[in-house]
């Protein structure tokens, strides 16, 4: 093995830096809609163009976080030694076509298949990847409502708004002014089924006109008036007793049921949030599968030397292996080379990825292996890394890890990654701080 | 929020028992009750508007000066300023074919929006047993 430490220690803190430096680009302006405000950012999407090129950890892809629009910087180091900086973009195509904007109108299969872009540079060569990506299962798709994030919300919009004035007060006020007014016009010798009980309960039900005085003596006078038009102009002494503690009770009911309106909208706004952060502990692991393809393209600037390097195709799936803290993600890639020079013959890869953490911190421990790779001096490879993602914010993720590229023949090679990921359209109304 | 004055419901007083239809049109979630002398009738949809629920209320007899708070409560979590109209309709049998008739209905439209993320609507009715279940005033209200 042939270890080069000063020298890649100097290139593993550059490749570090190099991400945190980095400006992200400027967020996609589009309207808000309900299907936004749903948004949730376990983690930004791995592009496919990312992994079509083999650079960084992108070489496993991870599944499911499909977003309209997603941007990936990463940096690092290839395996011939090289520093790498390579820029992506993957687009929901046919969402932002669709511009789905309620949950009732989000179609998984049309809206998870994404086209990507991406670029690295190598020494003097620009290489290109153009691929799609399809994520054909996502446990975690937030804007599935079959998957719990939306009748949470509903939860949370009924036991938010369950609060104030409940409706037992107001359905045992109801029953006992509206058989107040039946004893008065019973005593009064007036029909009790009639247009003047239609008149006269509204004067004494919650919903007073708002341009009124709501206190008690107010409510009694308006109660008068309105018997008076209907011809009864005076109340015994109990009935003048009943009708000043209603009055009374109805103000206090009325000040309650005004004053809790501001609570819950505030409350509101908080428990989405809360339950959006549930939402993505729980389910930052979850299952889901994707299939992706590709080609790749190389050129060196010159004119007429873009050249077509490979095709390409992968799946991977993503696995919970412990609730909440752990997950575990498999990849399968074939590949074809299509430049003459390397001979038409196919390459492949298997690999893993196990993330141990929450849905914030997590560890990371890779391991892949590439056979008959054309990319490769030697036939076959084995690399190995440790590293780390860890979220900075709403929708930014910081992916970092070295580890050592084994081939078969030759000698081992230190790796140093590094990647900030952006997804960009998210809703911050809800973010989830 | 929306409360507005309570109504009296007429009922026919030898029907038969009645019914209330809740309706939502024009939005994602939502949730109601309903509170009347035998319980509270709850319900909530995840669904964009939904099918109509449906709830006994029950006869004649047993809802005479019977007073009822009901609520509607909508919500969406978008951004955007979304309109919903809310129809509950009191139906009576009028015969043992099943056959019904409309004897109370009272619409709303509601509007949330970022700033105002939930609406509610909320009434009292009284109902009383008449020889005639014509309404008396408007139905609707909005």
């Amino acid at each position: 093995m042939r270890y080069r430490l000063p020298a890649l220690l100097g290139q593993a803190l550059l490749g570090l830096l190099l991400p945190v430096l980095a400006t992200p680009p400027a967020a996609a302006q589009a309207p808000d809609s309900s299907l936004d405000a749903h948004y949730i950012d376990f983690s930004v999407p791995n592009l496919s163009a990312f992994t079509l090129l083999g650079i960084n950890a992108d070489r496993i892809s991870r599944p499911g976080n499909v977003r309209e629009l997603a941007t990936g910087l990463t940096n690092g180091f290839g395996t011939r030694g090289s520093l790498e900086h390579g820029t992506g973009l993957e687009v929901a195509l046919f969402r932002v076509l669709a511009n789905p904007r309620s949950l009732d109108q989000y179609r998984p299969i049309r809206d998870r298949f994404t086209l990507s872009a991406a670029a690295v540079r190598e020494a003097d060569t620009t290489r290109f990847g153009l691929g799609f990506r399809w994520v054909l299962f996502d446990q975690a798709d937030p804007y599935d409502s079959a998957n719990g994030l939306h009748a949470r919300i509903v939860d949370v919009l009924a036991a938010a708004l369950d609060s104030g004035l409940t409706d037992r007060q107001r359905q045992i006020f109801a029953q006992q002014t509206g058989r107040f007014f039946v004893d008065v016009l019973r005593s009064n010798g007036r029909d009790t089924t009639g247009a003047e009980l239609v008149a006269l309960f509204p004067t004494l039900s919650l919903g007073a006109p708002a341009d009124e005085e709501v206190t008690a003596s107010a409510v009694e006078r308006r109660v008068l008036a309105a018997l008076t038009l209907v011809g009864i102009p005076a109340l015994t002494t109990e009935q003048r007793d009943r009708l000043a503690a209603y009055a009374a009770e109805y103000a206090e009911l009325y000040r309650i049921e005004q004053e809790s309106e501001p609570q819950i909208d505030a409350e509101l706004e908080a428990a989405i949030i809360r339950v959006k952060k549930e939402f993505r502990e729980e389910h930052w692991n979850a299952f889901s599968l994707q299939i992706a393809g590709g080609s790749t393209f190389r050129t060196t600037g010159g004119p007429g030397d873009l050249a077509a390097e490979e095709a390409s195709a992968f799946a991977s799936l993503s696995y919970p292996i412990i609730p909440r803290y752990g997950q575990f993600l498999l990849h399968i890639q074939a590949r074809y080379p299509l430049q003459e020079a390397t001979g038409a013959e196919f390459s492949g890869a298997i690999g893993g990825r196990l993330l141990i953490g929450s849905s914030t911190r997590r560890l990371s421990l890779e391991a892949l292996y590439g056979a008959n790779d054309s990319r490769l001096e030697a036939g076959t490879s084995f690399r190995f890394t440790v590293g780390g993602e860890f979220r900075l914010a709403d929708g930014t993720y910081l992916e970092l890890a070295t580890g050592v590229n084994n081939p078969e023949e030759g000698g081992s090679s230190f790796l140093t990654l590094g990647a900030l990921r952006y997804a960009l359209r998210s809703d911050r109304r809800f973010a989830i701080p | 929020m929306a409360i507005e004055p309570g109504t009296v419901v007429r009922m026919k007083k030898d029907g038969g028992p009645l019914t209330l239809r809740i309706s939502i049109d024009g939005l994602a979630g939502w949730a109601y009750q309903y509170v009347t002398e035998t319980g509270t009738l709850k319900g909530k949809s995840t669904d964009g508007g939904g099918p109509e629920r449906t709830h006994p209320l029950g006869t004649v007899t047993s809802l005479h000066l019977d007073g009822h708070a009901w609520t509607v409560r909508v919500g969406d979590v978008g951004d955007d300023e979304v309109t919903v109209k809310v129809t509950l309709t009191w139906e009576q049998d009028v015969d043992k074919d099943g056959r019904t008739e409309v004897i109370h209905r009272r619409e709303s439209t509601l509007k949330v929006s970022a700033a105002n993320p939930a609406d509610t609507f909320k009434s009292e009715v009284f109902l009383v047993a008449a020889a005639d279940a014509t309404p008396l005033q408007s139905d609707a209200t909005s």
